[in-house]
């Protein structure tokens, strides 16, 4: 037993003593790697006394000075050596060897500034427009919404057949009071259900009125997406009946600008739209912002209101609700969606005059915010990723190059004891050096084009004010470089450790060609290249010619030099008809007055507003279709509309100043209504039955498209302002030239007539219109500079290895011309090799492109993904570049004096 | 690759050090190289410059201390001594060395006596 006691003492001693020791080894390494160069200086001291004790003695024993020098370093055995295998044993080897190829690969690369700085470039171009466009999707896509549960959340819709589309074709629409409550108590899938309206309050306590955001918000939508105010409390359910006092929450910008942030605002009076509300509460800053702006149709929202619901006689008919909901724990979109599917078509059998073909639809919150953004967005980073491929190829030929050029060093380095990994190593580190310059240089880039970046983001974007490169950007960028170093770096410098030793040796004084495997490695790094290159120059061709055309397509009316803004007439002051169109007969007059103003008129709403107005119509006579909707855009328009406008009457007339209140309802009508409706007769003279009234079709005129240039013919219906007035209205005022000059004018004289009148949503039509297009154009241009990116990277590497291959040859050329060929065929032979490459790639990249291609089918107008004139056109644009890119290089070579080129080696 | 040779020259030079820096107290580098060679009885073809890492790695390990100091001859030399764990350590590995020298003594001889 005691000895066994004894013999665990001595193996713990033993432990412990083991276990010194290692720790005291690994400090001594730590210290020496700190302090290796004074480490280096003591041992070239103590070798030197060494060297010197030795030679002393030898000398004493009798030899010669020089006979005693070399005896002592005889016995030393090898200095070198002797100082090498200290280095291992002082320090950790991996550091001190990763310190010595950091060391070489930052000479080496600036010895060649050349090489270095296209590398870097390249890789710069490449990581930082994927750091650009990441940072976008980051911030727009992959940040949660800042909501409870999110995957849980839905937005809900009315779906109902296109007017005048084909058939199959569905639009969603805002959902009806009555679905709403419908929705509400017979989905059991649904837990609370909230309804949303957004509308503009007329905030009068400031300086001058002022046109808010507003939403109206049924009492269980803060908790449904698990939000509650900053301060204060939420909406109590008994607010939302019609006649409690009324109480506002504040967004928290207009809290920081109203009331500078200070918390005793609550229990305050606020007056908006000339009714006082009581301020109950204080929504936390990123709520409402740009932030959730998709949860309400329009910009961000900055007041907040109960909204009144009253079950009972709920329309049917009128749709202007967005609709969100939470699912139940155990359900899912498809049971939702299900039960408001039967719902849907038990309200068509009991309510058909309403609900003929309406139907319902269940999106999940994401979908419904970030649905028309996200293709878009994929779409720009699978075009960057394939830029930064491009740009690795690029590098990675680069650097095959350098490994050729560089084998005879290698091949030294190889000859003098480094082993094959260290060789690797050592290429390998040379290739993240590049890297990391090259992501740090993306990263200033992407840094420095955000701005510019977000700037020609398309408005609509929801959380575009977040974009930034933050902590998530910086670690995905990091991960590319490092995932592109090693696509780059790897192969190289597998190849380039992969020194035959003889063989180049003895090639040493000639340049060697590199051997027929690694150029047939960097003939296929060109030909996928320009393979990739034609698929994004394909892409974007595809879309310059959609957009192109979508830009092209007439609106049916001019917009150029028409200012329009939105005038908004107090209800108190302005409540009945009369007063309406008094107030708008006297404003045109006021406008008409100003000089610089060619024409004006007034038009609810105005095209290409942020909404458009339907309406529900009846052709008295003519048999209704089971499930058909006869539903029209429909405008308010003032007398001059068409003609300020420059919208063409094509049969009967435009309004006049008699189509008043009193005197026989009319309407004008668009042309494919008029086709459609009396198809082979003349509409003028025809009722048209909107709401209790029925109107005489007096005139028609030319279609004009209301909100998106891609659309299809619309049925549109006009009515006059001075017989069917409405409260807010758009004023559109033509200018001789430059509109906005005509702004100062419009305000004052709207201020003479009413001071407190608030004017809001001011722009040119011309904006209006291409705003529409924002996204098409936005998808266009990156893709168009990403594809020209691509072209310039893939031109730069055919050029690189044409270069390279007329230098290698420059001596076999030189012979050829000696024997006689001529510099034609000199040419002929260069170019034509570089030709295959490139039309290796042209035969590939189409391939691909045919492909690949088919995911932008939804973003195309007018343009077929095939479209043969684009594949045409940019092959044709590719070879020629190409083309350029060897003919250079074979000239240079083609001109060589063959006496020089025999003797250049 | 050839077989790594320097590892056993490195474990008995280890001790032949230590054991130098024993017998006569602190000594430099060359001393050390010239003590070993005469005991071996200029027998052991050592490369003086192995000295140099072995006395690095013992140091490492903490079992000998070096500071500069003057040479006979007045030159700046790094003069070593045996530290405690030193000591130590040389007393295990001598009677290990003995017991295997033994072993490895009485195997040899049982084999002459069979032969």
């Amino acid at each position: 037993m005691a000895a066994g006691g004894e013999h665990c003492r001595t193996l713990l001693e033993d432990l412990g003593e083991r276990l010194v020791t290692r720790l005291w080894t690994f400090l001594s390494r730590l210290w020496a790697l700190l302090r290796s160069r004074q480490m280096d200086r003591d041992l070239d001291d103590e070798i030197a006394s060494h060297l010197a004790e030795a030679e002393e003695e030898y000398i004493q024993q009798g030899f010669s000075p020089e006979d005693a020098h070399c005896a002592a370093l005889r016995s030393f055995g090898g200095v070198t050596q002797t100082k090498e295998i200290y280095r291992e044993v002082r320090s950790f080897m991996w550091l001190d060897d990763l310190r010595r190829d950091l060391r070489y690969a930052l000479r080496t690369l600036w010895r060649s500034p050349g090489f270095t700085m296209v590398a870097v470039f390249t890789l710069a171009l490449g990581i930082g427009a994927n750091a650009t466009i990441f940072s976008v999707v980051n911030a727009v896509l992959l940040e949660p919404l800042p909501y409870a549960d999110p995957a849980r959340l839905v937005a809900l819709k009315e779906t109902r057949p296109l007017a005048g589309g084909t058939t199959g074709q569905r639009v969603r629409v805002p959902v009806s009071a009555s679905s709403f409550f419908d929705w509400r108590k017979q989905a059991p899938s649904l837990e609370q259900v909230a309804a949303v309206v957004t509308l503009d309050l007329t905030y009068t306590g400031g300086t001058e009125p002022e046109q808010i955001g507003a939403a109206a918000v049924s009492a269980n939508f803060f908790p449904m997406l698990g939000v509650a105010p900053m301060l204060g409390r939420n909406f109590q359910p008994e607010e939302e009946r019609p006649n409690a006092g009324g109480v506002v929450l504040l967004g928290h910008g207009f809290w920081q600008r109203r009331f500078t942030g200070d918390p005793s605002a609550i229990g305050q009076a606020l007056t908006l739209d000339g009714r006082p509300f009581t301020i109950i509460g204080v929504m936390p800053p990123s709520f409402g912002g740009a932030g959730s702006a998709g949860l309400t149709r329009n910009a961000a929202r900055e007041l907040w209101i109960p909204l009144t619901l009253v079950e009972a006689g709920a329309s049917r008919a009128a749709n202007f609700f967005d609709v969100f909901a939470r699912l139940k724990p155990r359900a899912t979109l498809t049971t939702a969606q299900a039960e408001i599917d039967v719902i849907m078509q038990r309200l068509e059998k009991e309510f058909p005059e309403t609900n003929a073909g309406r139907g319902g639809k269940v999106l999940s919150l994401t979908e419904a915010i970030f649905g028309d953004v996200q293709s878009t967005l994929w779409l720009l980073l699978g075009a960057v990723v394939l830029v930064l491929l491009i740009a690795c190829l690029n590098v990675a030929n680069l650097l095959f190059a350098r490994a050729t050029v560089r084998s005879a060093e290698t091949a030294m380095r190889a000859a003098l004891g480094a082993s094959r990994r260290r060789l690797i190593q050592q290429f390998f580190t040379e290739s993240l050096v590049l890297t990391f310059a090259g992501c740090a240089a993306g990263l200033m880039l992407a840094w420095a084009s955000l701005q510019t970046f977000i700037s020609i983001l398309p408005s609509n974007v929801p959380r575009m004010d977040s974009v930034a490169i933050d902590g998530r950007v910086l670690a995905f960028t990091l991960l590319i470089s490092l995932l592109t170093g090693m696509t780059f770096g790897l192969a190289p410098a597998w190849q380039g450790a992969q020194t035959d030793l003889n063989a180049t040796l003895k090639a040493a004084s000639r340049s060697s060609s590199g051997g027929v495997g690694r150029t047939r490695t960097r003939n296929a790094l060109v030909v996928t290249q320009v393979a990739l290159s034609l698929v994004l120059l394909v892409g974007a061709g595809l879309l310059l010619k959609s957009f192109v055309a979508l830009r092209g397509v007439d609106p049916g009316f001019d917009p150029r030099n028409v200012i329009s803004l939105r005038v908004n007439p107090s209800r108190e002051k302005y409540g009945t008809p009369q007063t309406q169109s008094a107030y708008y007969e006297r404003l045109l007059t006021e406008v008409k007055g100003i000089p610089g103003v060619e024409s004006a008129a007034v038009v609810y709403p105005v095209p290409f507003a942020s909404f458009i107005s339907n309406q529900s119509f009846r052709v008295p006579g003519r048999p209704i279709d089971p499930g058909e909707m006869l539903s029209a855009q429909f405008n308010i328009v003032s007398p001059d509309y068409f003609g300020a406008l420059r919208i063409r009457i094509t049969q009967g007339r435009a309004f006049t100043e008699r189509d008043r209140i009193g005197s026989p309802p009319v309407a004008v009508v668009n042309e494919t209504l008029a086709q459609r409706m009396w198809p082979g007769e003349s509409p003028l003279g025809k009722r048209l039955g909107l709401g209790r009234d029925e109107s005489e079709v007096v005139g028609v005129f030319a279609d004009i498209k209301q909100r998106q240039l891609d659309s299809e013919p619309r049925l549109q219906i006009c009515v006059p302002v001075l017989q069917q007035p409405t409260r807010v209205m758009f004023l559109a005022a033509r200018g001789s030239s430059d509109a906005t000059m005509l702004l100062p004018a419009i305000r004052q004289r709207i201020a003479a007539l009413d001071a407190e009148l608030p004017l809001s949503d001011i722009a040119l039509l011309e904006e209006r219109v291409a705003g529409s297009i924002g996204k098409q154009r936005f998808a266009m241009l990156l893709l168009a500079i990403f594809a020209g990116t691509a072209l310039a990277l893939a031109v730069v590497g055919l050029y690189g290895v044409m270069s390279y291959l007329v230098a290698q040859r420059t001596r076999e050329f030189g012979i050829r011309m000696a024997l006689g060929a001529k510099l034609r065929d000199t040419l002929k032979l260069i170019v034509g090799h570089g030709m295959k490459l490139v039309l290796a790639g042209l035969v590939l990249g189409v391939a691909a492109s045919l492909a690949l291609t088919k995911v932008l089918g939804g973003m195309l107008f007018n343009v077929r993904a095939t479209d043969p004139v684009t594949f045409v056109a940019v092959c044709t644009l590719l070879a020629a570049v190409g083309a350029t890119a060897c003919y250079l290089p074979a000239r240079r070579a083609a001109k060589v004096d063959p006496l020089v080129a025999l003797r250049a080696e | 690759m050839m077989p790594d040779k320097s590892d056993v020259l490195y474990g008995t030079l280890d001790l032949m050090v230590i054991k130098t820096l024993e017998a006569l107290g602190p000594l430099h580098g060359y001393r050390i190289a010239r003590r070993i060679e005469q005991i071996s009885g200029n027998q052991l073809a050592l490369n003086q410059g192995t000295l140099y890492p072995a006395l690095l790695k013992l140091e490492q390990m903490g079992w000998i201390s070096s500071r500069w100091g003057k040479s006979e001859s007045g030159r700046r030399v790094r003069i070593y001594a045996l530290t405690r764990a030193g000591r130590n350590q040389l007393h295990q590995e001598e009677a290990q060395w003995l017991r295997a020298a033994n072993i490895v003594g009485r195997f040899l001889k049982i084999s002459e006596n069979v032969s």
